[in-house]
């Protein structure tokens, strides 16, 4: 058994059985509505957009308190574990400043904590490679440091179907620049330097997504892809064939985002994540 | 030509002279620009090459009347450089370059004699051909060639400066004569070249106002109708002279209402105030442009309304003085300044050409900083985008001309400008949207205009307009004012109904990979009758997704963008 245990947060939406076969802790972030919170995890997302309609107002998020964090690395510390801490981008959500100020006030000689810079399907990517390394014997600092280097080699891109929750929710960013656009206009976004920015405006879905395949590095030696999506499944399962295609080496998956992401995406939302190395 | 001229033993051209033949030609030019703008060779209204050229030559003659100097090389640099500010259309912009030529040709004299003449029409050419990206035979530049080559004969057999302009005029009939031959649309229509035909005008105004008195030439103009000849018959009403213009509303005042919420009421309490009220509302923000007598009492009851913001009153008159020498009306050229942040020095600003109410908020909505009011028949002059691009505070511009006839105004823009300044190649409304959909303010200048210039091709361009003459469109007759469909820029459609002559250009755009059908609808169009031809698209077609709407555009029923 490992000495290295794993912490991530939700917005990874890793699945049942990868938590359970990694053996990671999920820190849940909550969706608040005025009545009351649901943790962040994939959920029927037909149901949960009616009920914000309901709410007739957005429902606004809440990253783990630094209570949450301290309590759990003192319970793996003193299992006798040292602790990675993976978590979305810093630039996106408190959580990763959280975890690290708990961090230090438990013990920073044991406990790494990385910003991913993303999330949803490439945070899941490092959780899931860390438990490997972890597995294969690397200790706390050859597993971060690989971590470190790949945060450089992932990207993640994503397309609304519409800006509005991202306005509602004030998480557009660099995407500013979109909003009340008289015409229909589909925005490429991507994380750039852990932030949503703009890669390039089009106006119709089959020009963004072939736009947004544009950037999967194809020639990569070792590429590990997810399409990323929101009550979209159709049109998951088409860009996962075009990845296929575009690169028959590329190991592809679908991966959901749950409430959290989805608030701010909209439903309808499609995207793609990938890990490139060589 | 028949008058003996006082002047003709004269062996010079001084400064008087050169003055006397720019400001008479241009009033000369004037009483024949509706010849001109009758050769069309397309049946759909476009730039009228005579009306351009004709205020083209109104700069230059502005120039040359505020002369006060004796040197004739520097009277024709002013004119030169007057005439390309003043410059509108393509061939607005040739003619500026051969003045500039001429310029060159003369400067640093005092006098010209004969052959100094000779050459500066030489370099005329040389500075018309440079102009023109791809220059084509049967246009200007081979009347102005060949009119060059008649100065130059005869200057070389001695003849004084009178027989060179005469055997230039010749030379240059013959040439105009020839283009049905050189370009096979102007024989399928049955007219000469339109730029060419200025020319000779031009030099025969020049000619005429040396063997008049300059107070003689306009009350002449019947002069120029008996020896306009080879051009068709010409339109004898040329108008007089114009007065000054008189503003009664001279402030032009533009500001921003926040938190409004009640605007077709503040429209309404505006009314009476001016004219040329425009209340564009969006986001809760409400844009108000008027004209004004008053500025104040805008202003006062503007505030009642929501607080006030980028606040700018332009006296018209300012804008106005230096026109109103100029023997033809001009449509006034607004500019509106977009209502995004300001941008900074290291920016890239937007500067896009347009006309209709809509279409201009669509642009400045999309990221344009300035519009330049302007479009086809309404070719803005070089002098309204180099504003344009002064007042923008950012080094790098890109200029979006829209129209394939502002092409060569945008790109002496380009010259004249110290920033650097890019022409993207957008030659229709359509084609400028999607180039301002591709622009990315997060990405270089570079990676810009290339991603611009890349989305010209991903969009069909389509307009409806109507015949302005009778004309065969693949084999069948087309009646005059029938409506016709445009895609690219060539005639696919013709009909007697809107909405089909409509239906059948779409047709003909659409093929399988299209998706996306944009309907601007233009200001004669009511809303229920675009919906209803939204609508019918929509039914036509149930693959497309189909966009609406209002482009308040003049001359086009519809334009399309197709991608």
């Amino acid at each position: 058994m490992s000495k290295i245990a794993l912490v991530t947060d939700s917005t990874a939406y890793l699945t049942g059985e990868e938590i359970a076969r990694c053996g990671v802790t999920v820190i849940p972030l909550t969706v608040n509505f005025e009545e009351g919170f649901i943790y962040d995890e994939i959920v029927d997302t037909e149901e949960f957009f009616a009920r914000v309609d309901r709410a007739g107002k957005l429902p606004f998020t809440s990253q783990p308190s630094g209570g949450q964090f301290t309590e759990v690395y003192r319970q793996l510390l003193e299992q006798g574990k040292e602790v990675i801490s993976i978590h979305v981008s810093s630039r996106l959500s408190g959580t990763f400043e959280n975890s690290a100020a708990a961090a230090s006030g438990v013990d920073s000689s044991k406990i790494t904590v990385i910003d991913s810079l993303t999330t949803s399907a490439p945070l899941a990517f490092l959780v899931l490679a860390a438990a490997q390394w972890a597995e294969e014997g690397l200790n706390r600092a050859g597993i971060s440091a690989r971590l470190e280097q790949a945060v450089g080699e992932l990207g993640s891109y994503f397309i609304p179907q519409t800006l509005e929750y991202m306005k509602k929710g004030g998480r557009i960013g660099g995407a500013q620049a979109l909003l009340g656009s008289l015409l229909q206009i589909r925005p490429v976004l991507h994380f750039w330097k852990g932030e949503v920015a703009v890669l390039d405006k089009v106006r119709t879905q089959r020009k963004a997504i072939q736009r947004m395949l544009q950037e999967l590095p194809r020639e990569s030696k070792k590429l590990k892809a997810a399409v990323i999506h929101c009550a979209a499944p159709e049109d998951a399962a088409a860009i996962k064939e075009l990845i296929i295609k575009a690169a028959p080496h590329a190991k592809v998956e679908i991966r959901e985002i749950g409430p959290v992401l989805i608030i701010h995406g909209g439903p309808g939302l499609v995207g793609m994540g990938y890990w490139a190395h060589d | 030509m028949t008058n003996s001229s006082r002047r003709a033993e004269e062996p010079v051209i001084t400064a008087a002279d050169f003055q006397k033949m720019i400001v008479g030609a241009s009033y000369f030019f004037d009483g024949e620009k509706e010849t001109i703008n009758a050769l069309n060779v397309f049946p759909v209204p476009d730039g009228d090459t005579g009306t351009n050229m004709s205020m083209t030559l109104a700069a230059a003659a502005e120039a040359a009347l505020n002369y006060r100097g004796g040197a004739v090389g520097d009277i024709a640099v002013r004119t030169a450089s007057s005439a390309l500010m003043g410059a509108r259309g393509n061939s607005g912009v040739i003619l500026s370059q051969l003045l500039r030529g001429i310029a060159r040709g003369l400067q640093k004299k005092k006098v010209a004699y004969p052959d100094d003449l000779s050459k500066a029409f030489q370099y005329g050419v040389v500075y018309a051909y440079k102009a023109v990206s791809r220059p084509v035979e049967g246009t200007i530049l081979t009347v102005a060639r060949e009119t060059a080559r008649g100065a130059r004969s005869a200057a070389r057999g001695g003849e004084d400066f009178l027989k060179i302009i005469e055997s230039a005029i010749k030379s240059g009939r013959e040439a105009l004569a020839r283009t049905p031959e050189m370009l096979p649309a102007l024989k399928e229509a049955g007219v000469v070249d339109a730029g060419g035909l200025g020319l000779v005008v031009f030099l025969e105004g020049c000619l005429f106002s040396v063997q008049h008195a300059l107070g003689e030439i306009p009350a002449r103009k019947e002069a120029g109708e008996m020896e306009a000849g080879g051009g068709g018959t010409v339109d004898s009403k040329a108008s007089p002279p114009k007065d000054s213009l008189r503003l009664t509303r001279p402030y032009c005042t533009e500001l921003i209402v926040a938190g409004n919420s009640e605007v077709d009421r503040l429209k309404e309490k505006l009314g009476p105030l001016g004219d040329s009220l425009l209340v564009v509302e969006q986001d809760n923000l409400c844009r108000v442009h008027l004209h004004t007598a008053d500025p104040g009492a805008v202003l006062t009851l503007c505030a009642a309304y929501g607080s006030l913001h980028k606040i700018k009153i332009d006296n018209m008159a300012d804008q106005h003085r230096h026109i109103s020498s100029l023997p033809t009306p001009v449509e006034a050229v607004i500019t509106l300044s977009g209502s995004k942040e300001q941008k900074g020095k290291d920016d890239t600003g937007i500067i896009a050409v347009s006309f209709g109410e809509g279409i201009k908020e669509l642009f400045l909505n999309l990221g344009a900083d300035e519009i330049v009011y302007g479009g086809q028949t309404m070719n803005p002059r070089v002098e309204d985008l180099f504003n344009a691009v002064q007042r923008l505070p950012t080094d790098r511009v890109i200029l979006l001309p829209n129209n394939k006839n502002i092409q060569m105004v945008a790109q002496q823009v380009q010259k004249l400008c110290a920033g650097e300044v890019a022409v993207i190649g957008s030659r229709t409304i359509a084609q400028g949207l999607a180039a301002l959909v591709a622009f990315n303010p997060a990405a270089g200048f570079d990676h810009n205009l290339r991603a611009m210039e890349a989305s010209l091709q991903q969009v069909k361009s389509g307009e409806l307009t109507y015949a302005t003459r009778e004309t065969v469109i693949e084999g069948k007759k087309v009646a005059r004012g029938a409506y016709l469909g445009l895609y690219d820029g060539q005639l696919c459609s013709a009909g007697e109904e809107i909405a089909t002559t409509g239906l059948h250009l779409i047709a003909r755009m659409l093929d399988e990979n299209d998706e996306l059908v944009t309907i601007l609808y233009g200001k004669t169009i009511t809303r229920g009758e675009a919906e209803t031809f939204a609508a019918a698209v929509e039914k036509a077609h149930p693959g497309v997704e189909v966009e609406l709407k209002y482009g308040g555009q003049p001359i086009y029923y519809y334009i399309l963008a197709v991608e």
